[in-house]
């Protein structure tokens, strides 16, 4: 077990080493790309030169690297070449933003866990017939895209929502403005959940063991809840391992279509702005939080399910 | 035993080409199978009829329409559907089904080309790492796990900004970010038929490796192909959109999709039919392909049914 963790542990380490190294070098390498910002023709020579100082930019790429990989263990990203704050500075004052609204959508798109039950209950149901529509539509159908549709809906009739957050609104009023972002966000999950839940507790439900409970005359509530359902929802463990990244990085596009200032909004300014210090700080800590979230789902599932043998 | 493929033990020669003859019939009973479900046919009529409508886009234009994708008249700005321009204009006065029947040239195009690039870098990697096993295998996974635990979306705006791509750079970028899950679909395939007799016997009558694994392997691995591609080209179309709505797609004049979307948006409140057409179109096409592959996967592995 404790050998398990300890591979798994260095495995990590070496996958994000991997993705820092393979990230920062196609971002150097890329013609738009180093210090950009600093050939602005209006600039004038001798500023250029300084800025690049400033930077570290006129070094060899293997000492920028390795510069930037050490300050970044410290936990430090370097400062922004747009606005000169430091990165970590600023995607801290966005984290929570974030983390509140793929926190909220999470907690809510669980519910997809009941619906994929009840449809695995009632197989061939009315109930699951439609479950499995909404399904292949709500795939089908960009979600964003659905947010932009009935923002507009709403600001052309009864306008039940606000377009963009309060700029420094109560309680109630971020409460209103959250409610379609995590609405939408939460139906993403529901369609994974429940489809993924349905499947499971089917297979589930036809092993032995929830045979002999039957025949042993136990309630069928026993039976599907105590029975059926704790070992149908192991497997879950590891969408959720993949969904704690998702705290972090958010989804880009709710942000940008809802105008919340949260991560994915700063990636895409940052983007823009080829502000590359922040865009390696995102890709680095979403990755590490990727690798961290896949990491406690596998030792989470050798807990849960005895067997699972980890070493 | 594959009873499709064998029927019996083939002793002679030619008993045993008429098995592998019989590789065929098991994409004919496949087809036969797919042609009884009365959804996935109907999901293919509209797909055909959306790539269709696409490829015949100027015949469209031109003769049904009357019109041309970028002619623009000034005095037509904006205007809601009406029986000249069916879906209505944009800022320009262009007519937006012409508009939407040449974007989606683009972005279908787009989506052939992510999916062919992901078959083309990922089948033969998954075929290699399944067949050879070991530190072959470990190698590629490590690869496969460091481009997977990329978070793709910040990648994909920063190298968009980066490389200024066109539709081909885009759809390359989109690929090689793209393959890994093909191969991992394909190697554990070849992992579960490689011990498989036909393999072993392929091996022993002194067939070369690429020849086992393009012209034994492949062939048996290729349902899970046939599934990859749609959701291939879907994952791509809506990949473009939603990058191109944050306004790092493919860029304007090209219209695809996505980016007539996100042009819209300024007149969001004129003129919503240029917000609601494109997305109208990409979940139309998408749900065409997730329907039919839904299908398409039940008749080609008929103990999947669930």
């Amino acid at each position: 077990m404790y050998r398990y963790v300890i591979r798994r542990l260095f495995q990590s380490i070496f996958l994000l080493l991997g993705i820092s190294i393979l990230v920062f070098f196609i971002m150097r390498i890329a013609p738009g790309g180093p210090g950009s910002f600093t050939e602005d023709p209006r600039l004038g020579k001798v500023y250029q030169e300084q800025q690049r100082q400033e930077f570290g930019l006129d070094q060899p790429l293997p000492v920028q690297y390795g510069k930037w990989l050490w300050q970044a263990m410290h936990g430090n990203f370097g400062r922004s070449y747009s606005d000169k704050r430091p990165v970590m500075t600023i995607i801290g004052e966005r984290l929570p933003r974030t983390m509140l609204l793929s926190g909220l959508s999470l907690f809510f798109g669980l519910l997809g866990i009941v619906f994929g039950v009840f449809a695995a209950l009632r197989r061939g149901s009315f109930y699951d017939n439609a479950l499995r529509v909404v399904t292949v539509v709500g795939n089908a159908v960009p979600h964003w895209w659905l947010g932009l549709v009935i923002l507009l809906l709403s600001a052309r009739t009864i306008k039940i929502f606000p377009l963009a957050p309060p700029q420094s609104g109560t309680l109630g009023s971020w409460a209103h403005f959250l409610v379609l972002p995590v609405l939408l966000g939460a139906f993403g999950g529901w369609l994974v959940f429940s489809r993924f839940m349905r499947s499971e507790m089917l297979e589930v439900i036809n092993l032995d063991f929830v045979r002999t409970a039957r025949a042993k005359g136990l309630r069928e509530s026993v039976v599907i809840f105590r029975h059926a359902l704790r070992n149908a929802l192991i497997p879950v463990i590891t969408i959720l391992g993949g969904s704690l990244a998702s705290l972090f990085s958010g989804s880009v596009l709710f942000e940008n279509v809802f105008s919340y200032p949260g991560l994915g909004k700063l990636a895409v300014d940052a983007a823009f702005q080829r502000d590359l210090p922040v865009t390696m700080a995102l890709v680095m800590i979403t990755a590490s939080m990727v690798i961290l979230g896949q990491l406690i789902a596998d030792i989470a599932y050798g807990f849960v399910d005895p067997r699972v043998k980890l070493d | 035993m594959q009873e499709v493929r064998t029927g019996g033990t083939a002793t002679t020669l030619a008993e045993q080409r008429a098995a592998t003859q019989a590789s065929p019939g098991y994409l004919r009973r496949a087809w036969q199978r797919l042609r009884r479900d009365r959804l996935s046919m109907a999901a293919l009529v509209l797909l055909a009829a959306i790539i269709g409508l696409v490829l015949a886009a100027p015949l469209i234009t031109e003769h049904v329409l009357h019109t041309d994708p970028n002619r623009t008249r000034l005095t037509q700005k904006l205007k809601p559907p009406s029986s000249v321009n069916r879906l209505g204009t944009d800022e320009y006065g262009r007519d937006t089904a012409a508009r939407l029947l040449h974007a989606g040239r683009v972005s279908l195009t787009f989506g052939f080309m992510v999916m062919a690039i992901s078959l083309l870098i990922g089948v033969p990697i998954g075929l290699v790492a399944g067949y050879f096993g070991g530190h072959v295998d470990d190698v590629i996974n490590a690869i496969i796990q460091l481009i997977n635990n990329i978070p793709t979306i910040f990648l994909l705006i920063a190298l968009a900004v980066l490389f200024r791509p066109d539709v081909k750079g885009l759809a390359f970028i989109f690929g090689v970010l793209g393959w890994t899950s093909t191969a991992r679909q394909v190697r554990g395939r070849v992992f579960a038929e490689r011990q498989l007799d036909y393999v072993v016997a392929a091996r022993l009558a002194g067939a070369s490796t690429p020849r086992i694994l393009f012209m034994h392997l492949l062939p048996n691995v290729s349902s899970i192909i046939l599934v990859l591609i749609g959701f291939d080209v879907a994952g791509a179309i809506l990949g473009e959109a939603g990058l191109s709505y944050l306004g790092f797609g493919v860029q304007i004049p090209t219209p695809s999709w996505g980016n007539m979307m996100s042009n819209a948006l300024t007149y969001f409140d004129l003129a919503p039919w240029l917000v609601i057409a494109p997305g109208a179109a990409i979940s139309l096409t998408l749900f065409a392909i997730y329907l039919f592959n839904d299908g398409l996967r039940d008749a080609l592995d008929p103990r999947l049914n669930k």
